[in-house]
């Protein structure tokens, strides 16, 4: 057995955990998990410095491609994808309004960012660059960074909800 | 819609931007966090889909550098003056120009893929184990150094999208289109509307279900057919090949899947045609395909292997 995957047995249950926070079902978890357990019997081996933090990221990162799509599938085609679907046949109206509101929010926010924090976002977000690379680009120190990166996703996180 | 008590968003925004150098026990203490209290969960959740939609923004233009290093706090002496000028004339061309800072690459790894926007009403899906370089200063042009990418471009006259990769250059006329690039194998496939392929040279004209594929080792231009619906088939694990060779399919599904597959000597020169429905998982998609092909598979360590039908395999 490869490494990676003794690694997975021994911190599986605080990765269903995770699982289970973020999706709010033990069931969806436990799907989640059992794709990525056969997903790592065909990685190749590889040297990872830290292979605990490896798949606690790997799974937040599952966690959040899921949220991500559920939610824009709810936007898009007012699908609503719940924990029992059969007890939600229809698509809920006030969730699909409130999932198109909140992507469209976030866009707008985006937009209208002063530039400096939109470029930090852009390089932290998209660019996954270290902070201590963010503050040479922009010519500020980290400690810079990590507050315009907080002030940044606070606005984010504040929105619609005054 | 509630507001997010201040000290909880504030928890959730610090998990957040620490979490690519968090160790286990970091990780443990983030899980029974979210665990502690249902309105952390939902903090943190409403936190990672806006990171979501942030995830593909467009690029910005990178402002100018502060110059706060700069020489406005000195005091020279009369006669320092010419000194003073020159230098900082020297360090107004380093920040001015620095190396190509608008240049920027974005880089998936095998199995992941990444979207990102391009300027107003373009965007682009970008396949596993591929490397892509923009410009912020050009946000309508795009250089493919590796791998896969479908581009979905809001046509301008007046600002046409421009994909590059090597020496070779597709321009869009309004439209969603696959390009490709393996070593020296490049190809672009039409979903919607038409591409030029080398604009400046050759002008090839493609539209939607043509597809366009280069062979720069031997010099070889071919143009076919392909169904609309399965160009960018990628994304989907619905791919359509038409006399493909073998090892340019293996190393597409490396890209995509993280599986690795090699082919024995004998079956390099196989080609493959027809549509493949992958799944991604390897014990699957790796018996399916030796059986297209008729040939025997194995498992040898972390890696498949391939080989002709008739050896001696289990």
């Amino acid at each position: 057995m490869s490494g990676l995957k003794a690694v997975f047995l021994q911190q599986r249950p605080m990765l269903m955990r995770l699982m289970t926070a973020r999706l709010g079902s033990a069931a969806d978890a436990e799907d989640v998990l059992q794709e990525l357990w056969l997903k790592l019997e065909t990685l190749p081996e590889q040297k990872l410095d830290n292979p605990e933090a490896y798949l606690f990221r790997v799974v937040a990162n599952l966690a959040a491609d899921r949220r991500l799509s559920m939610a824009r599938a709810v936007a898009r085609d007012g699908l609503w994808l719940s924990a029992q679907p059969e007890s939600e046949e229809f698509p809920d109206a006030e969730a699909v309004l409130l999932a198109r509101e909140r992507l469209a929010q976030v866009e707008a926010a985006m937009d209208s960012m002063p530039e400096r924090m939109r470029t930090a976002l852009f390089m932290f977000r998209v660019e996954k660059r270290p902070q201590k690379e963010i503050a040479q680009a922009l010519g500020i120190t980290v400690s810079g960074v990590e507050k315009l990166l907080k002030r940044g996703y606070r606005q984010l996180l504040d929105l619609g909800s005054e | 819609m509630t507001r997010i008590a201040d000290q909880i968003a504030d928890q959730a925004i610090d998990w957040h931007l620490r979490q690519t150098d968090m160790d286990a026990s970091a990780w443990h203490r983030f899980v029974a966090w979210l665990e502690a209290d249902p309105r952390h969960a939902d903090a943190y959740d409403r936190l990672v889909l806006a990171d979501g939609v942030a995830g593909e923004m467009p690029a910005p233009r990178l402002p100018e550098p502060a110059n706060d290093r700069g020489f406005a706090g000195w005091h020279m002496g009369r006669w320092m003056a010419g000194v003073a000028a020159t230098a900082a004339a020297v360090a107004a061309v380093v920040v001015l120009q620095p190396a190509k800072p608008d240049i920027y690459t974005i880089q998936t790894a095998s199995g992941e893929t990444r979207q990102l926007a391009l300027g107003e009403g373009s965007r682009v899906e970008i396949s596993g184990g591929s490397r892509l370089s923009f410009d912020r200063a050009h946000p309508r042009q795009v250089t493919v150094e590796r791998g896969a990418a479908l581009f979905h471009v809001r046509h301008d006259a007046a600002d046409p999208f421009l994909v590059r990769s090597g020496k070779l250059e597709v321009l869009d006329v309004g439209t969603v289109f696959n390009v490709e690039r393996d070593g020296s194998h490049f190809s672009v496939a039409v979903a919607e509307g038409t591409v030029m392929f080398q604009p400046k040279r050759e002008a090839v004209t493609l539209a939607a279900g043509a597809a366009l594929k280069v062979d720069e080792d031997k010099r070889e231009v071919q143009v076919g057919k392909v169904d609309p619906a399965l160009v960018g088939g990628w994304r989907t694990g619905r791919i359509a090949y038409s006399d493909t060779p073998l090892p340019q399919v293996l190393g597409e599904i490396q890209r995509l899947y993280g599986t690795k597959v090699l082919a024995d000597r004998r079956l390099s020169a196989r080609r493959v045609t027809g549509i493949i429905t992958l799944s991604g998982e390897a014990r699957r998609d790796v018996p399916y395909i030796a059986s297209m092909i008729g040939a025997n598979w194995r498992v040898d360590g972390d890696h498949w292997v391939l080989a002709p039908a008739g050896d001696n395999q289990p």
